[in-house]
């Protein structure tokens, strides 16, 4: 009798508590999206709209003058190439090198466990900007220990390729690749011994129980990790800034859309349009992927139970 | 007989054992294989950058045809920051200033936000897919050419044509803090209400990958241990100060870890702004030198952070 009253009770306080839940929610995710939709709505303003202090969120002359200017004054389709290459390729990288290197520390005790962990740390503390000479440097006059320039070959120059990003990215170097390596290395410890014992004592190897047993119940949050690592490469500034100074970026496309405008040559000064056309044009296919991959997200969140 | 039974199964169980570490050895053979890429690539890759970026900071360079040529000048640089840079410690107290007071400031507001959206509440799946959005679609050049920057260049031209726009950022803070102030609390709190209301969307946005961590924690809690709580007549209040607070613990200190580095290795830091030009205007030597002041100070404040944190992490 008591207990069910408390419940009921309880039952009323959570309906009452949900309530304001979801008013607070809601109001902070207009405050997350509001930013979003009125970059998407001016992208349609003509420059009138812009000016015009009544128009709020739906313009009053829609138009796609800003949208035809970034393709006619910009490379956006070179751009959005370039960019897709150099963040799809590099993330699948590092999803694939972050998952190898989270098992081996997670799974197995080795010499030097410790240290390997205390580096991969190091990786996540050290900020890329402190690199950032050393890797102009390193990729511009690319060499294995001075082998080459021992036989007196010239050294390589990879800058302008995705060699130097694709070499990082392919030993969990790259971008933020300590954080995922942690996020990992909590998902397979989540995984039950039992299930890798059990694959033991039916014969299977090392290679097939970490194929068979544990990669499948970390797919989702491998998932995760690539969404995470394909949107940070996506909108990246420092290592394209490092390594790809003269190809179409993102990047580049924005700068080069406002310096247009700064110019003048259109004939206006409104480059913030310009520029922010250029960024939601950009933002496209990552917006396709969130919306793809962010079910995974939140399910391999659900199914990981990530705990420190 | 019984005996020499159990000295035979006693036999069979060590062999067993000697057989499994065995077993168990060659297996973590294995390990090198797995942990391979990043061991060779910090061989080939890392540990060169870093000692290079190391060797910068103690010398002069100069970019001579088509190399760089380096001079070693000893403490010179180091000095030249910290005594002769009139920027250098401005712009790092500023830094640890923000730093100072977003971490709490993050860590409540995301602890906040993953225990509401762990709630099961009508159009979670929604909210959630909202709260991922910052983490994905908000991060560098996105917000490098945020909607300020929209509003920056319309009043710009808006005062060239000699018209006059509000400012239509939102919120008027000056009648927030007249309201506050006459509700009568300290100025410290309106101070931190106002600190907190004018940055919401920098807290928000700087608090998506914790979100995702603190709910996922509390997503591994099982929701029996809330019932007996619930049964044995615990508030929803002291349930989240006995169970929730404990049991999320160690992922709340790898989350002030995250967001300690996240916020002081922010590319709109000030410091990394100050690194940045320093590169290009007096040289890259100088550069390194404050790159490397600044990440000996970042590896300080991790350790007492995890000095603090761990213990109070895993007390129980």
């Amino acid at each position: 009798m008591k207990i069910e009253y408390i419940l009921k009770s309880n039952k009323f306080k959570n309906r009452v508590l949900s309530a304001v839940c979801v008013i607070f929610l809601a109001a902070l995710s207009f405050i997350i999206i509001y930013p979003l939709i009125s970059k998407v709505s001016s992208v349609f303003m003509s420059q009138s709209d812009i000016l015009d202090p009544t128009v709020w969120m739906i313009p009053k002359n829609p138009t796609l003058d800003n949208i035809k200017n970034v393709i006619k004054y910009g490379d956006f389709f070179g751009s959005l190439l370039n960019t897709f290459l150099f963040a799809f390729v590099s993330a699948v990288l590092q999803t694939l090198s972050t998952t190898l290197v989270a098992y081996g520390i997670s799974h197995f005790n080795f010499k030097g466990k410790t240290l390997v962990t205390i580096l991969i740390l190091l990786t996540l503390i050290v900020p890329p900007q402190v690199l950032f000479g050393p890797m102009y440097t390193k990729f511009r006059f690319f060499d294995f220990f001075g082998i080459f320039r021992n036989l007196g070959l010239p050294t390589l120059n990879l800058q302008d390729t995705f060699l130097p990003m694709y070499m990082l990215s392919a030993t969990a170097l790259g971008l933020k690749c300590g954080l995922f390596i942690l996020i990992l290395i909590q998902q397979f410890r989540a995984v039950p011994k039992e299930l890798s014992e059990a694959a033991k004592v039916d014969g299977a190897g090392v290679i097939r129980t970490f194929w068979q047993i544990n990669l499948p119940q970390t797919r989702a949050v491998m998932v995760s990790v690539f969404l995470l690592s394909f949107a940070w490469l996506w909108t990246d500034t420092f290592y394209s800034g490092v390594f790809l100074r003269g190809t179409n970026m993102f990047m580049t496309l924005v700068n080069d859309v406002s310096i247009i405008y700064e110019i003048g040559a259109i004939g206006n000064s409104l480059s913030g349009i310009m520029m922010n056309t250029a960024t939601v044009m950009m933002m496209i296919p990552l917006i396709i992927v969130y919306l793809l991959g962010q079910r995974a997200l939140i399910q391999g969140i659900q199914n990981s139970g990530i705990v420190g | 007989m019984q005996f020499r039974l159990e000295i035979i199964e006693s036999e069979a169980i060590l062999m067993k054992k000697e057989n499994k570490s065995k077993l168990k050895k060659n297996e973590d053979r294995f390990a090198y294989l797995f942990i391979a890429p990043f061991v060779v690539g910090f061989i080939i890759l890392y540990a060169d950058l870093i000692f290079s970026s190391i060797s910068y900071s103690f010398s002069e360079l100069t970019f001579q045809g088509k190399t760089f040529v380096s001079n070693f000048v000893g403490l010179k640089n180091y000095k030249e920051v910290l005594q002769v840079n009139a920027e250098f410690m401005p712009a790092l107290a500023e830094a640890l200033e923000n730093m100072l007071t977003m971490v709490p400031v993050v860590l409540i507001f995301s602890l906040f936000i993953a225990t509401l959206l762990n709630r099961k509440i009508p159009g979670r799946t929604i909210f959630r897919s909202i709260f991922f959005i910052p983490v994905i679609l908000m991060t560098g050049i996105v917000t490098k050419t945020d909607s300020n920057l929209l509003v920056q260049s319309v009043v710009s031209s808006a005062n060239e044509l000699g018209e006059s726009v509000g400012t239509s950022s939102g919120l008027n803070l000056t009648d927030i803090s007249a309201a506050l102030q006459g509700m009568s609390i300290g100025t410290g709190a309106i101070d931190f209400i106002i600190t907190f209301i004018d940055n919401i969307y920098s807290v928000v946005n700087n608090s998506g990958v914790q979100i995702i961590l603190l709910l996922a924690s509390l997503q591994s809690i099982s929701p029996s241990v809330y019932e007996a709580a619930a049964i044995e007549g615990a508030t929803a209040w002291e349930s989240f100060w006995k169970i929730t607070l404990p049991m999320v613990a160690p992922v709340v200190f790898v989350c002030a870890i995250y967001t300690v580095i996240d916020l002081l290795s922010a590319s709109t830091n000030n410091i990394m702004i100050l690194i940045e030009d320093t590169t290009e205007n007096t040289g890259y030597g100088v550069a390194s030198a404050m790159a490397w002041i600044f990440f000996t100070i970042i590896a300080i404040i991790l350790g007492i952070v995890v000095l603090i944190g761990r213990k109070a992490a895993f007390k129980q």
